[in-house]
């Protein structure tokens, strides 16, 4: 049976990496219509700014949300006195964290399943006289399903598992912060943490093992969809 | 040889110096000091002044005694190992890497309650300051395994608060991650050592009582080098006095500073 402590890092893991993809994904669809179908100007500071959290090092980027969104950074600051919210040693800043260092990988295969489209359809689709809106929604959005779903599933296990940022930005607390990453580097650093260690890492390879086979499941299912 | 390779070679030669396990100059002895992280700075001290003394050279490798004691215990290189409390030296001389024998308490410490520098609050007292404080974390050591937590936690516990502070804690990884968060202003308090309240210019809003069995660093002996036997010796000499006392920390045994 899974113990008391390993039971509350797997379901905050789950909260955490769930509250990242809902809020990032919006983002991430974007983000990735935008890099494969506009011009414009600082598309490449862009660009770089969407991928940096694939290279730096995750302790840089839970650094700098520690500056930027900390209780001393300029928007921390702004959001808990304009709206009493808080990020800095919270779950919510574990989230904000995993959606950040996940953003990148959710968006690359969007941007490639956008670009994959075929402008022509859209084109016949707005002759035929549906709005833009319509067009987005009832074509665009399901052709590039494949690639949102595959950017969705990477973008989720990588929150789900996310270390460096997130210790740094939203620390290691029990219960609040400490995800099933953060409970074994903690067992890790105990003389006598063995045990607990090993434990921990058994469930986060059954649920890595999980995740993995449902997403291959689904875009086994996506794909027998389609030549259907 | 022409000048290029030449300077390549010279420039190469150093990390081939290192690949083969030696260091690049003749510099004889290095002591490899494994030290509890609210101790990293005495010891960068006390090993240069062991420097001076002996002429063996010191490598200083501060984290919380906890981690340290797993990373020795995996078979991290060190000589000797400077705990900040008895329970995780006994467990690395129950693994028989540190000699039993060789354990030693060289200095004590004190636990406060600390603000960032500046900061003040209207209260006196443990309860009335942590009341204060409500709406702030209290950052200390992760009391699952630094020692600054254990200390924190029996001390807590001593004056029937644990329970209620215990939700509020930021645990850190170690004395001196828990002490920057304080520092740095990022958590309002925290429970940490006076000497590294004192070192970080903090502000102290409470000084715990002596604790009982009282905070202890111990040394002990991790390899058969001479050069350890000679340090611990050092430690608990009259050298290593005045160090030990300019950082803040108590000598063992109530000797005055």
């Amino acid at each position: 049976m899974l113990s008391a402590e390993a039971l509350s890092a797997l379901s905050l893991s789950v909260k955490v990496a769930a509250l990242a993809m809902a809020i990032a994904l919006p983002l991430a669809l974007f983000a990735g219509y935008a890099l494969a179908r506009w011009r414009f100007p600082g598309k490449g500071l862009v660009t770089v700014l969407v991928y940096l959290p694939l290279v730096l090092p995750p302790v840089v980027t839970g650094y700098l949300l520690l500056i930027i969104f900390g209780p001393n950074g300029a928007i921390g600051r702004w959001l808990e006195q304009g709206f009493g919210l808080v990020l800095a040693f919270r779950w919510t800043g574990a989230a904000l964290a995993a959606g950040v260092m996940a953003f990148p990988l959710l968006v690359r295969p969007i941007a490639l399943a956008f670009a994959a489209v075929d402008k022509r359809l859209e084109d016949a689709a707005g002759t035929l006289g549906a709005k833009p809106v319509t067009v987005f929604v009832t074509l665009t959005l399901p052709l590039a399903g494949p690639g949102i779903f595959a950017g969705v599933a990477l973008g989720f296990a990588k929150a789900l598992g996310e270390f460096g940022a997130t210790i740094t930005f939203a620390a290691n607390i029990p219960g609040e912060t400490r995800t099933l990453a953060l409970a074994v580097h903690t067992a890790l650093q105990r003389p006598d943490g063995d045990v607990l260690a090993i434990g921990l890492s058994l469930v986060a390879l059954s649920v890595g093992a999980l995740a993995v086979g449902l997403s291959e499941f689904a875009a086994a299912r996506i794909r027998r969809g389609r030549n259907a | 040889m022409d000048r290029r390779t030449l300077l390549l070679s010279m420039s190469l030669a150093p990390a081939f110096a290192l690949l083969a396990g030696r260091p690049a100059a003749a510099s004889g002895e290095i002591l490899r000091i494994a030290t509890a992280s609210s101790l990293a700075a005495a010891a960068e001290d006390l090993g240069a002044a062991f420097t001076q003394a002996t002429g063996i050279k010191t490598i200083v490798i501060a984290a919380s005694s906890s981690t340290l004691a797993r990373q020795i215990a995996g078979g991290a290189a060190a000589d000797v190992f400077l705990s900040a409390n008895r329970e995780w030296a006994n467990w690395l001389a129950g693994k028989a890497r540190l000699s039993a024998d060789s354990l030693q308490v060289f200095a004590g410490n004190r636990l406060v309650l600390a603000l960032p520098a500046g900061a003040s609050i209207e209260a006196a007292g443990l309860e009335d300051s942590l009341d204060a404080l409500k709406n702030s974390r209290i950052a200390t050591g992760d009391p699952q395994h630094v020692p600054l937590g254990f200390y924190a936690r029996d001390a807590l516990q001593h004056q029937g608060l644990w329970d209620a502070v215990r939700p509020r804690l930021l645990p850190a990884d170690n004395a001196a991650a828990a002490l920057r968060l304080v520092a740095s202003g990022q958590v309002a308090a925290g429970i940490v050592y006076a000497s590294d309240a004192h070192a970080a210019d903090l502000n102290i809003a409470y000084v715990f009582p002596p604790a009982d069995p009282p905070i202890a660093y111990v040394a002990g002996l991790v390899s058969a080098a001479p050069a350890g036997s000679r340090f611990l010796a050092f430690l608990s000499g009259a050298a290593a006095q005045p160090v030990l006392c300019r950082h803040g920390l108590s000598l063992p045994e109530d000797r005055p500073c």
